[in-house]
C-alpha cells in the first residue's frame, strides 16, 4: 500500500503544481476552478509529510507488483507526458443544433449592452451568439456580428465554425457549431482545423444561426481555447 | 480521440481529487473520534423522528457508502431502530455534505440536481426503511459474524496526536482506496465518451428510456464513491438524458458491485433482496416518471 500512496500522492502532487505554475490548468478545467487544484496539491503534501513520518515499510518480495500498480494509478499522468495530447477540438456528440435548456440560465443582459467595434459589429463569442439568437432571435436577425471559432466543416462557398464551452472541466465540454456563407469572399484557403475570425450579418431561423460573412481572416488558437459558461469570465472575453 | 481520452480523464480526476480526499480526511477523524455507541445514545426510538434521523444522518455523521454500511451493522446491534439505521445507511451518502458540495459544482450548469439527488435519495431510503422495519422487524441482521472491514475500531484512550495520527492514516487507506475506483470510473466514461462512435449517443438521444436503466446499471457496474460520481455524470451530460443522471447518482451509492459484496456480509437473505429490490425499483421508476413529466 505503502508504494502505490506514493505513487498517487508524488504524481498527482507534480501534476497539480506543474499545471498551476504553467497555466495549463484551463487545458483541463474552468478557470474559476483552480482552487481545487491549490487544494488538491496542499492536501497531497500534507499526505506525503504523514506518510514518511509514519512507520509504514514494503516488502522486497511484492515490490515490483506494488511499482507496477503505483504506474497503472498514474497511467494517464504517464500518457500526458509520452504523448503530450493536444487540446480537445471536437467531442464524440452529435452537435448542437439546440442547446439545452439548462444552459440558458443566464443572458447578455446581466452584462449591460453590447459591444460594438469601431466598425460597427457587435463582439461576442460563438456561444454568446448562440444564446443571444436562441432568446433573442429579434436582436440578432439581420444585425452585424464578429465572432471567430475553428473550423469544422468546408464547403464550396460555406463553412461552419465551432467552439467547445464547458461548464467545469473538459469532460463535460459540448460543442455549439454555426454556418456560414462567402458568397464575395475566396475561401480556397481556409481548412478544417483552422481558427478563424468572421464577420457578417447574422440571420436566425428556428434558433439556428446563418452568418452572411463580410470578412474572413485567419487567427491563432486562443490561449483558453474552451469558453466557460457565463459569469466565468467578464462578458465576450474570448 | 486518444488525446481527448488522455485529456478527460485528467479533467475528471482533478476536479474530483479534493471531495474525495475532503471525504478522506472526514472519514479518518470521525473513525477515530465518533463511536457508534455515541451516536446510538442520541437517536430517538420513534418511527418519524427515527426516519427524520436516518435522512439527515449524513449531515451529522458524513460517511461515504463503505463506511455507513459498516457503521449501520453496529448501530443496530447497539439498539438504533432499523428504520433509522437502514434510511441512513442508503441516505447518507447522498445527504453529505462534501458529495452535495461535490454534485453542486459537478453540476453548477444545472444546480437543481443537487436538490432532486438529496430529495429523491431521502425519499427512497425512507420507504425502504419503513418497508423493511415492516416486513422484517429485527430480522435484519446475519449472526455475530465478526467485523471484517476496517472502519470500525473501538475508541482507545491514546494521546491527541497519536489519535490523529491514526485518523491520517485511516484517511490515506481510505483514499487509497476510493481513487482506485474512481480512476477506473473515469477511465470507463473518458473511453466512453473518447471512442464511442457517434450512433451509440444517437441511440440514447433518441431511445431516452432506454438510457435510464442502462445509466442506472453502468453506475451499479462502476462502483463510484458518491463524493466523486457526479463528475463522472455530468461528463456524460448529452448522451444520457437529466433523469437518466439522476438515476445514476441516487442509485450509485444505495447499490453497486462492492455494497452488494457488504450487505451480504451483514445482512439476511430476505433483508438483502428487500434493500437491492426497493431502491433499484422506486428509482428506476422516479426517473421514468421524472422523463415522462419533461417530455
Amino acid at each position: 500500500m505503502f508504494v502505490r500512496q506514493l505513487f498517487i500522492f508524488f504524481g498527482y502532487g507534480f501534476f497539480s503544481l506543474y499545471l498551476l505554475f504553467t497555466g495549463e490548468v484551463s487545458r483541463f478545467i474552468a478557470p474559476s476552478l483552480s482552487w481545487l487544484i491549490y487544494f488538491t496539491g496542499i492536501a497531497l503534501a500534507v499526505f506525503v509529510i504523514i506518510l514518511s513520518t509514519i512507520q509504514i515499510g514494503f516488502k522486497r518480495e511484492t515490490l515490483l507488483r506494488d511499482l507496477a500498480m503505483g504506474l497503472i494509478l498514474i497511467y494517464p499522468i504517464v500518457l500526458f507526458v509520452l504523448f503530450r495530447p493536444s487540446d480537445i477540438k471536437t467531442v464524440n456528440l452529435p452537435v448542437l443544433k439546440s442547446l439545452p435548456v439548462e444552459t440558458t440560465a443566464k443572458d447578455y443582459r446581466d452584462f449591460g449592452p453590447l459591444p460594438v467595434d469601431k466598425d460597427g459589429y457587435v463582439r461576442l463569442n460563438l456561444l454568446e451568439l448562440w444564446l443571444l439568437a436562441k432568446n433573442y432571435p429579434d436582436v440578432v436577425h439581420s444585425n452585424k456580428f464578429r465572432t471567430s471559432g475553428m473550423v469544422s466543416a468546408v464547403g464550396n462557398d460555406s463553412l461552419s465554425i465551432r467552439r467547445l464551452f464547458m461548464t467545469c472541466c473538459v469532460a463535460d465540454a459540448m460543442p455549439v457549431e454555426i454556418d456560414l456563407k462567402g458568397d464575395k469572399l475566396n475561401l480556397a484557403w481556409v481548412k478544417e482545423g483552422d481558427w478563424i475570425e468572421v464577420s457578417g450579418k447574422a440571420m436566425v431561423s428556428k434558433q439556428e444561426i446563418l452568418m452572411l460573412a463580410d470578412s474572413v481572416i485567419p487567427i491563432h488558437q486562443p490561449k483558453e481555447p474552451y469558453i466557460t459558461r457565463w459569469g466565468e469570465r467578464p462578458p465576450f472575453h474570448y | 480521440m486518444f488525446d481527448n481520452f488522455i485529456i478527460t480523464v485528467l479533467a475528471i480526476l482533478l476536479e474530483a481529487f479534493p471531495f474525495v480526499l475532503l471525504g478522506a480526511l472526514l472519514s479518518g477523524l470521525i473513525e477515530e473520534f465518533v463511536s457508534p455507541e455515541m451516536v446510538a445514545k442520541y437517536i430517538p426510538k420513534g418511527l418519524t423522528g427515527g426516519i427524520l434521523l436516518g435522512s439527515l444522518g449524513g449531515l451529522l455523521l458524513p460517511m461515504c457508502e463503505c463506511g455507513s454500511v459498516a457503521i449501520v451493522r453496529r448501530l443496530i446491534q447497539k439498539g438504533v431502530p432499523v428504520v433509522s439505521a437502514i434510511t441512513y445507511m442508503l441516505a447518507g451518502p447522498i445527504v453529505n455534505p462534501i458529495t452535495i458540495l461535490s454534485t453542486y459544482v459537478a453540476y453548477s450548469w444545472y444546480p437543481k440536481m443537487v436538490i432532486f439527488r438529496v430529495a429523491l435519495g431521502v425519499a427512497v431510503a425512507s420507504i425502504t426503511g419503513i418497508v423493511m422495519y415492516l416486513y422484517l422487524k429485527d430480522r435484519i441482521l446475519k449472526g455475530d459474524k465478526p467485523l471484517r472491514l476496517q472502519f470500525i475500531t473501538p475508541l482507545v484512550h491514546r494521546g491527541l496526536l497519536a489519535r490523529l495520527n491514526h485518523a491520517l492514516t485511516h484517511a490515506m487507506q481510505d483514499f487509497t482506496t476510493v481513487f482506485t475506483l474512481l480512476l477506473f470510473g473515469a477511465t470507463v466514461a473518458a473511453f466512453f465518451k473518447s471512442f464511442s462512435p457517434p450512433e451509440v449517443f444517437l441511440f440514447f438521444k433518441s431511445h431516452e428510456w432506454v438510457g435510464i436503466p442502462a445509466f442506472a446499471l453502468l453506475a451499479f457496474a462502476l462502483s463510484l464513491c458518491s463524493e466523486a460520481d457526479a463528475f463522472i455524470a455530468s461528463a456524460l451530460n448529452g448522451i444520457f438524458t437529466i433523469p437518466a443522471q439522476l438515476g445514476f447518482l441516487v442509485l450509485g451509492p444505495m447499490l453497486d458491485v462492492k455494497l452488494i459484496l457488504m450487505y451480504r456480509q451483514f445482512f439476511q437473505q430476505q433483508a438483502l433482496f428487500l434493500v437491492c429490490l426497493i431502491p433499484f425499483s422506486l428509482i428506476i421508476l422516479a426517473c421514468l416518471l421524472l422523463q415522462l413529466l419533461r417530455s
